[in-house]
């Protein structure tokens, strides 16, 4: 008797079907070729609901392979409800290793962090996006800031910026604060805090952005400017951590979570995990370095 | 025709897509296609047919031009199911390097809302390489993806081709992206976002 080897798995190599896959394969090479623009994209079921990290799936599900090593943190942590399930759906339809640590992955995929530890030229970081539109706050149509992105017309996104400025004397604008990539696109860095955009800036690493519940995939290659929307007499900032430290390593230099315990004391610690962990056990560690995080003394 | 049965469309096409992406990514940089026992029509490089393999389904469209193009043709429609269509319609355009610049300006660039529905040229050349040995074509490459600037050194290609590209990429957004693919299986991409410049024997072009 012939065996059957084509059907004796129930799902295909990484749940995507593989005219999906090459799709999506099709329209990531277009975003990166045009940084920073928003490519629609299919964005088919998954087995978990949209807006839950389905965009981040679709990428990761499309670019892995059997050699890759995979890690997922959700808000810094490979702890986190998110990152854990999906780590564990990932390794049963591909089988590849799946890890904690930072700088022995080749895919990582994130919900709303970038990691503490510098990225390299092999790893590819890829984004659970939950609003694709920086110009969404100012323009409510597609169709409408579609032209302005193809125009280049952001005067309505620098006029909010200028009124929140008059109006709170700062730059509102926290999670997923927005950039300009390649000096073209602005772009909706995923919500990461700002403290992680001044990394995104000629990184070594390809990042991807999947947005699957507003089906949009982007992409900031290696290397390419991204600068966060300032004026000459107004900067961009990142988050000021000033005078507070790691309760459990004393470190000065990371982006803290703020935790109170049952007897109401505040304490502060260390937000990505495998940063915190290995200051703890002290492995050797490169972190990110950019003029924002060079000022802070450890 | 032949068709390639021993082509994997799960694992194969995502090692090479993995290595397009890369080359997309990193512009400049050449990687190279795995060696596969495939046997492409005459005028079409190993690369190029794995290209095709990896990117098109029944999806997308494609055209090829130049000689022995039909045979071209029917060898990626038989292997990809994909629409054969006219050169100003087609997402994937096959043309040999040496074939005329013309072609470039037919193709598809994409509209403004939407940029990326525009063609990506697969093109044949003979050689490319990190070291200059007699090369007839130096490319000095520039923009995302490099850190500062990148040489690579081309035989069998048109610089009018290069030259055309150029100045259809002038109005970023809107443009084609180029593979260029090599009689040994190297794969080098030059996004539309990148900025180039071409000597050619010595002379600025």
């Amino acid at each position: 008797m012939v065996e059957n080897k084509k059907y004796v798995n129930k799902y295909n190599f990484a749940f995507i079907d593989e005219a999906t896959k090459r799709e999506i394969r099709r329209k990531l090479l277009k975003a990166v070729a045009i940084p920073g623009y928003q490519v629609p994209y299919s964005s088919p079921e998954m087995p978990i609901s949209r807006g839950w990290g389905t965009g981040g799936l679709h990428v990761t599900l499309s670019v892995i392979g059997k050699k890759d090593v995979f890690k997922i943190i959700d808000q810094g942590s490979d702890a986190s409800v998110n990152a854990c399930n999906l780590r564990e759906f990932v390794h049963m339809m591909t089988d590849v290793k799946t890890t904690f640590d930072t700088s022995e992955a080749t895919l990582i995929q994130t919900r709303h962090r970038v990691t503490e530890e510098e990225l390299k030229e092999n790893q590819i970081y890829i984004y659970q996006v939950p609003q694709p539109e920086p110009l969404r706050g100012v323009e409510r149509y597609e169709n409408k800031t579609r032209q302005m992105h193809g125009e280049a017309d952001y005067a309505k996104m620098w006029v909010s910026i200028y009124e929140s400025f008059i109006r709170h004397g700062d730059i509102m604008l926290y999670a997923g604060y927005p950039v300009k990539v390649n000096n073209r696109y602005i772009m909706a860095p995923s919500p990461i805090p700002k403290w992680d955009i001044p990394n995104l800036n000629q990184s070594k690493a390809l990042h991807l952005f999947g947005a699957g519940r507003e089906k949009r995939l982007y992409a900031v290659p290696p290397y390419t400017t991204v600068e966060p929307l300032e004026f000459e007499d107004v900067k961009f900032h990142t988050e000021d951590f000033t005078g507070l430290e790691c309760f459990k390593t004393g470190y000065k230099k990371a982006y803290l979570d703020e935790l109170y315990f049952d007897d109401g004391t505040r304490h502060f610690v260390i937000n990505d995990s495998n940063f915190l962990d290995k200051l703890m056990e002290h492995s050797p560690l490169k972190q990110h370095s950019n003029k924002y995080i060079d000022k802070i003394e450890a | 025709m032949r068709r390639e049965v021993i082509y994997d469309e799960v694992f194969d096409a995502q090692e090479q897509f993995r290595l397009l992406l890369d080359s997309m990514a990193r512009p400049g940089k050449i990687n190279s296609m795995p060696d596969m026992d495939i046997i492409p029509p005459a005028g079409l490089n190993k690369a190029s047919a794995m290209i095709a393999f990896a990117l098109l389904n029944t999806d997308v469209s494609f055209y090829a031009e130049g000689e022995g193009s039909d045979a071209i043709e029917s060898y990626i429609a038989l292997n990809t199911t994909a629409a054969q269509v006219g050169v100003g319609e087609a997402d994937f355009v096959f043309i040999n390097g040496l074939y005329d610049a013309g072609i470039i300006f037919d193709a598809k660039t994409g509209t403004l809302p939407y940029p990326e529905e525009s063609a990506t040229f697969v093109i044949d050349v003979d050689a490319i390489t990190e070291d200059a040995g007699d090369s007839e074509l130096i490319l000095t490459l520039k923009g995302p993806g490099i850190e500062t600037t990148k040489q690579v050194y081309i035989n069998g290609i048109n610089p009018g081709i290069l030259k055309a590209v150029r100045e259809q990429n002038m109005e970023f957004p809107l443009g084609v992206d180029l593979m260029l693919t090599d009689k040994n299986n190297n794969i080098l991409c030059i996004p539309r976002s990148n900025l180039f410049e071409i000597e050619y024997v010595g002379v600025e072009v």
